[in-house]
């Protein structure tokens, strides 16, 4: 089982998020061609190499960073092995990557245009995650949290906040890839009972049929 | 007698193999509206407006509705998925660099329209290297039974996602 892709496609959040607690190694290839070899066990970096192998906490979250802005590839491959790996490092991700930040402009950030949401999709708040935000995304959090809570699109907000539209996309974005707010589902949080039932026996007519 | 119309959306990036999966599946003579790409997409033609193609299940008849995948017809997305039945997102296994806009239909889609999905992964017969469901459902933040790894030219294995979404209503 492999993951893999670009680093302007997928943030080195997302791709954590992803591994989850699985183990195995991550390879970071920076567009330089130099090649970062981590291994992972239960959402802790337990070895870095790097031309050689890295002992210090700070020199492997000052590494770490090189990745943060999206240069570069990833390529991570589960290990089946249960046994635990002889670990050099026993380093947690969160605490070793920066804070999600806002970039203030396109330029300064990995996420593409084509990629932010879409103005009307809608986000709720997750207000049970405690995540480290940079200032600006922490301000803004703070000026929509309620409007979030309820439930807003990036155009409603824009148009509540008298801010820019693009700006709260990203914004909005950063928040999304941290997790620490979500899409609504309407299907799950608007349909009735009495539809969702009827729903499931019209689902299990047509999977008669299509089965015939 | 009046058969009952019933709307399935099929959605994804550009080359995540749509109007395949709906000329696999339909019964008639699939609608399409294919036009040379004024854009380097990858493929010399792509769906401007929309596919359509019908499945006849007896009483009922299954409009096969395909979306476009290039960001500028996003305002498809929204008229077409109103009162479907489900949708279907198609993502190319070995194209990760299209999730994250694949992502952005599924969020507006879903936000706005009370509307069961899954996603379908394609390509699994021809790509190299391969995102596998279970790290496509990561990636979506979904249960595995919402993923499912297809081959959109087969016609077995196309009908294996219109199941699936069936169990998902």
């Amino acid at each position: 089982m492999a993951i893999f892709g670009k680093l302007s496609d997928f943030s080195l959040r997302e791709v954590i998020s992803m591994i989850g607690r699985r183990p195995g190694a991550l390879l970071l290839e920076s567009d330089d061609g130099s090649r970062m070899h981590m291994q992972l066990s239960d959402a802790q970096i337990v070895r870095i190499t790097l031309e050689r192998s890295i002992e210090s906490v700070d020199e492997a979250a000052s590494l770490l960073k090189r990745f943060v802005q999206g240069q570069g590839s990833f390529h991570f491959d589960q290990r089946e092995d249960d046994r635990p790996l002889a670990a050099t490092l026993q380093l947690d991700w969160q605490r070793l990557l920066p804070p999600a930040d806002a970039p203030s402009s396109p330029a300064q950030t990995r996420i593409k245009a084509d990629d932010l949401p879409h103005p009307q999709t809608c986000f709720v708040l997750i207000k049970g995650r405690n995540v480290r935000l940079d200032p600006i995304l922490d301000a803004f959090l703070q000026r929509c949290g309620a409007q979030l809570e309820r439930g807003a699109s990036a155009q409603q907000l824009s148009d509540e906040l008298a801010m820019e539209l693009e700006a709260v996309q990203w914004h909005l974005q950063s928040l999304r890839e941290i997790k620490k707010i979500w899409p609504v589902r309407a299907y799950v949080e608007q349909s009735d009972v009495p539809k969702k039932k009827e729903r499931r026996s019209l689902g299990q007519r047509l999977l008669g049929l299509i089965l015939k | 007698m009046t058969k009952v119309p019933l709307k399935v959306v099929v959605s994804g990036p550009v080359g995540a193999g749509k109007s395949t999966f709906i000329r696999t599946l339909s019964q008639t003579e699939v609608v399409d509206t294919d036009e040379r790409s004024s854009e380097n997409i990858g493929k010399t033609h792509t769906t401007v407006a929309l596919d359509f193609g019908q499945i006849d299940l007896g009483d009922y008849l299954i409009h096969l509705f395909g979306t476009p995948g290039q960001t500028r017809f996003d305002f498809m997305w929204d008229i077409l998925s109103e009162g479907a039945l489900g949708l279907l997102l198609l993502v190319a296994c070995d194209r990760p660099g299209d999730f994250p806009h694949a992502r952005r239909i599924l969020e507006f889609v879903t936000s706005r329209q009370s509307v069961p999905f899954i996603v379908v992964s394609t390509r699994n017969d021809v790509a190299e290297k391969a995102w596998q469901p279970a790290d496509i459902a990561a990636y979506f933040d979904l249960p595995l039974e919402q993923v499912i790894a297809i081959n959109a030219e087969n016609v077995d294995s196309a009908k294996r996602a219109l199941i699936r979404l069936m169990q998902q209503l």
